[in-house]
């Protein structure tokens, strides 16, 4: 897909990428070539990332809403939840897999939109600079929560550090959607470091937020289906031995199905928040001829979803094919909305095309790319051995 | 060009009492000496695999479990997440450095990262599966983490040297000219023997941490452990040849020229000497046993000897952040005739926080060219503080010395506004020194600004090294 070459470009530093024209045909942005080779790495980057991030999330919701339920267990014992025991045993790593994930969508949007991310951060000083010993804390309250000594807490105590993670977590979705608002809106910069305000809190702020969080939940529920599924001793059909499976399929799609309604009615209340004018600015380039097709992806997406959740829930079992559709239909939805999301950025900051093609003239220029392909060739087969050492071990942990 | 410039400025947040290169210090000095723990770790967990396979040191598995446990505790929270908090503090506080060096090696970090995930996913299946797998695929599994972990060293190692010696990138513009500069093996080797020797140390106090292991089992795994303090031996040479790849004038910093870096410098190598004394002799050729206590107090001489050599690092790229193109207030070395010439602050959009407390318009300039050309590095009354340092000296003192600022110390970099913005930061400070008083007089004469352009002319928009260099060329 990408040409390499070494012509000097004379501006101090070698040019080495020519990207095909079809994939500036692919946002309907009007960026050039090299500014959407850089938009598509940052959006594919992005949804693993957000996959991650929404297990994370919707299983930190999950086991706080456990935790409180079971605040009448007495000390020492702890009866999980088949989901909960999972989304227990396998948060600290997820997390881990999401901040990991995490770092190369940090690094291209700061190709991409350096001067307004850098901006936003800065206003944004305390919170941000918060974030860190946050999930540093978030962290190690996930391994506690894994570990058989919070099991003779008093189960208040065991709620509230699951309270703590979900609120910790929050805290940290809360600081990453402002500083994103923060950054389209350059006419509050000023204004905001003038007064020493540590807030930017607008109407699409919430329901922005609403709609990351509620639309986490189906993915987590795709991934602890297949985590369940594909558990050594599962048959095919996805009957595991344990009697609460039958809950499992009346706990997921019901989580799965909520997340979705509530993701929808925030972007209704997003919509409807932005105001008038706000809607103007995107409404174009996102009912224009390729903007459209991310839209519908989105809502197609979603749709397929729901099919998928419904059918698992009514028969009952965990089968393949629902569990193909609901995680096609999961990463289309992301996809789609992680696009949407660039073209609305894209449609409120009219300058931030052109700024993007000076950064990219620069940036779009940088060599090494070939390093990184074959890098992350290598990383894959790494990676993909991992695995298969995990599932073998998996395997025989079982048998044993 | 205009918009360029606009692009020049962001919000300036000051840190209080604390200058700003003190917080990306120390968050920097704790990243550096965990993520070198990480490398030297894996690798040194190599090494007790093979000791458990072949079954040399019965206790070897149990060590593994333990060291690999702490390493994923430590590492992959704090560690993993003050990387992650080094770019956040770094976007604080050089804004403009870390915004360039993306640009320029954006594709070497993205490879770091691919090797990030590797490591990531490669320790997690040892800390939840070593149990059950087979020693070979558990030596599998290890191998893969330290080449990752080694491999993410390498990479990084390229980027921060090309700050200090950025050699052929500055004329060719070149990647790989800019990456394999100079220091950078030097530079790799240093810290690869810093990473086993901190992996070295961490182990002896998990080897004392171990439940039901005797003094004898406990001896055995330390003088295993131990081995690794051989990296030591050679650290004295590589760090001469490290050395002896700075810039003349980054020499003369460690030298005397700035005496905090001369003292740093010695905190680092009388710690790594006490350090390498004792494992030599003490660990190595007597094969001593030491307990917790006393691992403790090592590890803790290992993060002084890191501390004292990362303060150096940073501190030796003065007047730079990036050598030849981006000065230590986020000017570029291009742009100071350009901003001599329109002002420095003329297109700043950002309004003074506290304007009220200036009673003119020309205080108030002053005080706006603090912000942009000191704030990066110093403070007006806490560390580092211009009040400190410029409290004795008269009006005309100020304005010469800040005007030919590079030759004032060599490693500042050059006064980059107007005359009439030299002569409010001297009004802006004048009137600190003495105490802010609501109203104080100050006078400004053609003459006065006619002196400020000739020796902003004198000095020239290079660095204060050149001067040394026009001296010794001419004789002068």
């Amino acid at each position: 897909m990408v040409e390499c070459d070494s012509e000097y470009s004379g501006n101090g530093i070698h040019r080495t990428m020519n990207t095909p024209n079809c994939l500036a045909a692919l946002f309907p942005t009007g960026l050039s070539a090299p500014a959407a080779f850089y938009l598509v790495v940052y959006i594919l980057t992005l949804v693993v990332h957000v996959v991650f991030m929404n297990y994370v999330f919707a299983g930190s919701v999950y086991l706080g809403w456990m935790g409180l339920r079971r605040v009448s267990q007495p000390s020492g014992e702890r009866h999980d939840t088949l989901p909960a025991q999972i989304i227990r045993d396998w948060l600290p790593m997820a997390l881990s897999t999401a901040i990991t994930a995490g770092v190369a969508p940090l690094l291209f949007v700061q190709i991409l939109y350096q001067h307004s991310f850098y901006t936003a951060n800065l206003l944004l000083l305390h919170r941000w600079m918060a974030i860190v010993p946050v999930l540093i804390v978030v962290f190690y309250l996930m391994y506690l929560l894994k570990s058989r000594a919070i099991d003779i807490w008093n189960p208040i105590w065991r709620a509230a550090a699951g309270l703590l993670v979900f609120c910790g977590l929050f805290f940290v979705a809360w600081s990453w959607t402002e500083n994103h608002l923060l950054s389209v809106s350059p006419q509050s910069w000023a204004p905001m470091y003038e007064s020493r305000q540590m807030f930017h809190i607008t109407p699409e702020l919430w329901p922005r937020l609403m709609i990351w969080l509620a639309g986490s939940f189906p993915t987590m529920c795709m991934l602890v289906a297949w985590q369940i599924r594909l558990a050594p001793g599962t048959d095919q059909d996805g009957d595991q031995p344990s009697r609460r499976l039958g809950s499992v399929t009346v706990t997921l799609p019901s989580l799965a199905l909520g997340g979705l309604i509530l993701a929808m009615a925030g972007l209704v209340w997003y919509a409807r928040a932005s105001g008038e004018p706000v809607v103007n600015t995107w409404k174009e380039p996102l009912l224009g001829s390729s903007g459209r097709l991310y839209v519908y992806a989105a809502a197609t997406g979603m749709l397929v979803q729901v099919i998928a959740w419904l059918w698992i829930a009514v028969i009952g079992k965990l089968g393949a094919l629902p569990l193909w559709l609901a995680t096609a239909g999961g990463l289309v939805t992301i996809v789609g909305v992680t696009v949407v999301r660039e073209i609305v950025r894209l449609a409120h900051f009219p300058d931030l095309e052109a700024t993007i093609e000076n950064r990219i003239g620069d940036a779009g220029t940088a060599q090494g790319f070939v390093v990184f392909v074959i890098s992350a060739a290598a990383a894959g087969v790494a990676i993909g051995w991992c695995i298969v050492q995990g599932r073998k071990a998996s395997a025989q942990r079982v048998a044993s | 060009m205009t918009e360029l410039f606009i692009h020049y400025y962001y919000p300036v947040n000051e840190f209080g009492p604390a200058m700003p290169g003190m917080l990306i210090g120390g968050l920097g000095i704790l990243h550096v000496f965990l993520a070198q723990f990480a490398i030297g770790g894996g690798l040194l967990m190599c090494w007790f695999q093979w000791l458990a396979m072949t079954g040399r040191v019965p206790k070897a598995r149990e060590f593994l479990d333990g060291y690999f446990k702490g390493l994923v505790l430590i590492s992959f929270v704090i560690g993993a997440l003050t990387g992650v908090g080094m770019w956040f503090t770094s976007v604080q506080i050089g804004t403009s450095t870390i915004g360039l060096m993306i640009d320029v090696f954006h594709w070497v970090w993205a490879t770091e990262w691919t090797l990030f995930c590797v490591e990531i996913i490669a320790g997690y299946t040892f800390y939840r599966y070593h149990t059950h797998l087979s020693d070979k695929a558990n030596m599998g599994l290890l191998v893969v983490y330290s080449l990752a972990a080694w491999g993410s060293l390498f990479w990084i190692n390229g980027i921060l040297s090309w700050q200090l010696t950025p050699n052929g990138w500055l004329d060719s513009g070149s990647v790989w000219a800019g990456f394999f500069n100079s220091s950078f093996w030097p530079s790799l080797v240093y810290r690869t023997a810093v990473s086993l020797t901190i992996a070295s140390l961490v182990a002896c106090v998990f080897i004392n941490l171990m439940k039901d292991t005797d003094v004898a089992d406990r001896r055995v795994l330390i003088n295993r452990a131990a081995q690794f303090l051989w990296a030591m031996v050679p650290m004295p040479v590589v760090g001469l040849w490290y050395l002896a790849t700075f810039p003349p004038d980054s020499q003369s910093w460690l030298q005397g020229g700035s005496i905090a870096m001369t003292l740093f410098l010695a905190l680092a190598i009388g710690a790594s000497t006490l350090l390498g004394l004792y494992a030599v002799f003490g660990l190595l050729i007597r094969r001593l046993y030491i307990n917790v206590s006393t691992a403790l107090l090592l590890v803790a001489l290992a993060f002084g000897a890191t501390a004292g050599g990362e303060f150096v690092r940073e501190g030796v790229r003065k007047p730079y952040t990036i050598r030849g193109t981006l000065y230590s207030n986020s000017i570029r070395e291009g742009d100071v005739q350009h901003l001599r010439e329109i002002g420095s602050v003329t297109n700043d959009p950002y309004p003074l926080r506290d304007a009220s407390a200036y009673f003119n318009a020309n205080l108030a300039l002053g005080a706006k060219v603090y912000r942009f050309q000191c704030s990066p590095c110093h403070t007006l009354e806490g560390a580092n503080g211009l009040s400190h340092l410029t409290a004795t000296w008269s009006a005309d003192q100020l304005r010469h010395n800040i005007a030919m600022l590079q030759r004032t110390k060599a490693f500042m970099p050059p006064f980059a506004g107007t005359p009439e913005e030299l002569e409010a930061l001297v009004f802006f400070l004048s009137w600190v020194n003495v105490g802010r008083p609501d109203v104080w007089p100050w006078e400004t004469t053609d003459e006065d600004l006619n002196r400020i352009r000739h020796w902003l002319d004198e000095a020239g928009t290079g660095p204060g090294s050149e001067v040394d260099v026009y001296r010794s060329n001419t004789g002068g």
